[in-house]
């Protein structure tokens, strides 16, 4: 059993949730992405998942998400089951989805304007996580005119500003560069510290991994992927980087790794006999 | 174009200029064939103090200006939604896509049968031609829209009518003025075309008396006001994308 019992109601709790998709032609097989996956995580935790490239965490985050359903099982998000997308449970992306004709301040106001919010509200909270996120330089710069850690500091405000108690990151810092990701843990770390909202972040990176999460979830290779096994991170908070000099965390890398490299062989090698990645 | 260029693009039209001026008056070239541009020029300034031109301007400028209009509101909407409605799309694309390859010009003798010989005919004429241009590119516009894009809107809380106004209509603005370019274009093509057949009045009609007479100066007269008209239409449009599609413009320096 990987999921363990944590409180009462979980902030989010993923009962034996499978995806298939049709082949895109009748005669293909279709494909089976995630086998049964459950997952429970407690409110106010961090969660990582960490799997071989195509596994279906991505896939796993939208069902949580709302935006497909699930072929079997249920997501419910403080004990209510999910069954459309909404504003409880936000995504950041990695390709930051911002809407390239509004400026850094429009794109945060998207969200509030289509909830309904109040318009001196509204205004109110776009000034607060831009302030929050070092973007009033950029207020009023599309996102063409801006760093890619920038645009995904406009996609945590965007996402904050709607104050969802699940925060779903996929991959959000996979499109940056080494320094600026760094930069971006710290300010997540910072940002979740001061907050109780609940984390579940998808990344390849196991050092990203071990950094920000409180448990990590490995995935295994598809088809039919599911959570191999849950790896606890016993790191005292707040972890500054200096925490990869520790022997914790070596210890709990080389663990991820093991379970990893086993998962990532078995992917390389299948697609070294289907001829296709 | 920059325009620190500019000088050298000046010096570049004074230099054909000069140089067919030379050609005509040297080789002593007729003017049925070919005025020299001098010629031309007095033969736009006589056309100009006539009153014919202000007059003929406004003609072809109204029936533009309609047809483009009412051609490109009619395309963008019905581009629009058969972009967004599939249903919609599976149920008229073929009627438009079965219609669009017809000539315009070919309508003529139809349009004049339905509409009569005067602006209505020409109007027309211009909406069939700009239609088609606004309702396949709209439609491409809104279906490119990204879809990571339209799911992370979905996700905050947005509903179908907040993505159409605030997400696929935005995002295929860029798409639909370059399309009203080429429109522009085309209704410019097919109003002097419909002008030349039959009017009283217009650029066109100018033009194809001048021909009928031989006043081949006032024919080079009338093609440069087309020149004229026809840039500085572009350069309106432009202004219109800039005010509308600010974030196309080109980066500015980071702060």
């Amino acid at each position: 059993m990987v999921d363990s019992d944590i409180g009462p109601v979980p902030a989010l709790e993923v009962r034996g949730v499978s995806k298939r998709y049709p082949g895109w032609r009748r005669d293909l097989a279709e494909v089976r992405v995630l086998g049964e996956v459950s997952l429970q995580v407690a409110e106010s935790e961090f969660f990582v998942l960490v799997g071989p490239s195509g596994c279906g965490k991505s896939t796993l985050l939208r069902l949580i998400a709302g935006l497909d359903t699930p072929s079997g099982g249920e997501v419910h998000l403080a004990g209510d089951r999910v069954v459309k997308t909404s504003p409880e449970a936000i995504v950041v992306w990695q390709e930051f989805a911002l809407l390239d004709w509004r400026t850094v301040e429009g794109n945060i106001l998207f969200g509030l304007e289509v909830n309904r919010i109040s318009k001196s509200r509204r205004l109110e909270l776009a000034d607060h996580y831009i302030e929050l996120m070092g973007l009033t330089p950029f207020r009023h710069n599309f996102p063409s005119e801006i760093s890619g850690g920038m645009k995904q500091r406009v996609g945590l405000a965007r996402a904050l500003a709607l104050d969802p108690p699940l925060l779903l990151m996929d991959e959000p810092f996979g499109a940056l560069d080494a320094q600026t990701r760094m930069i971006m843990q710290e300010e997540l770390l910072r940002i979740w510290e001061g907050s109780e909202k609940t984390v579940l972040f998808v990344t390849h990176s196991l050092e990203e991994a071990i950094l920000l999460g409180d448990r990590i979830g490995v995935f295994s290779a598809g088809p039919d992927a599911r959570i191999k096994e849950i790896v606890d991170v016993n790191l005292p908070r707040p972890r500054l980087p200096t925490v990869r000099a520790s022997a914790d965390y070596t210890r709990v890398y080389d663990r991820l790794y093991q379970i990893l490299r086993e998962e990532v062989v078995k992917t390389i090698s299948r697609e070294a006999t289907s001829g296709r990645p | 174009m920059k325009s620190r260029h500019l000088h050298i693009s000046i010096l570049t039209v004074f230099i054909f200029l000069a140089g067919w001026e030379l050609v005509v008056r040297g080789l002593g070239i007729q003017i049925v064939i070919l005025p020299a541009p001098s010629l031309v020029v007095s033969a736009l300034y006589a056309y100009l103090l006539s009153g014919d031109l202000v007059s003929d301007v406004l003609a072809t400028g109204r029936r533009i200006i309609l047809g483009l209009g009412l051609g490109s509101l009619l395309g963008i909407g019905i581009g629009l939604l058969i972009g967004w409605y599939p249903r919609l799309r599976a149920a008229f694309y073929p009627l438009v896509a079965a219609t669009f390859p017809i000539p315009k010009i070919a309508l003529v003798p139809l349009m004049i049968i339905w509409f009569g010989l005067w602006d209505a005919y020409k109007i027309v004429l211009v909406v069939s031609g700009v239609f088609y241009i606004m309702v396949i590119n709209t439609m491409a516009g809104v279906n490119g829209v990204n879809r990571v894009t339209i799911m992370a809107c979905r996700n905050l809380g947005a509903r179908d009518s907040d993505i159409f106004r605030k997400v696929a209509l935005p995002a295929s603005l860029p798409i639909i003025f370059a399309a009203l370019r080429i429109s522009f274009s085309v209704s410019f093509i097919l109003v002097i075309a419909a002008e030349m057949i039959i009017s009283e009045v217009g650029i066109g009609y100018f033009i194809a008396n001048a021909g009928q007479l031989l006043e081949t100066e006032k024919v080079f007269a009338g093609l440069a006001l087309t020149a004229i008209l026809g840039f500085l239409g572009d350069q309106l449009i432009g202004w219109a994308e800039k005010h509308l599609s600010p974030w196309q413009r080109p980066t500015r320096s980071r702060p």
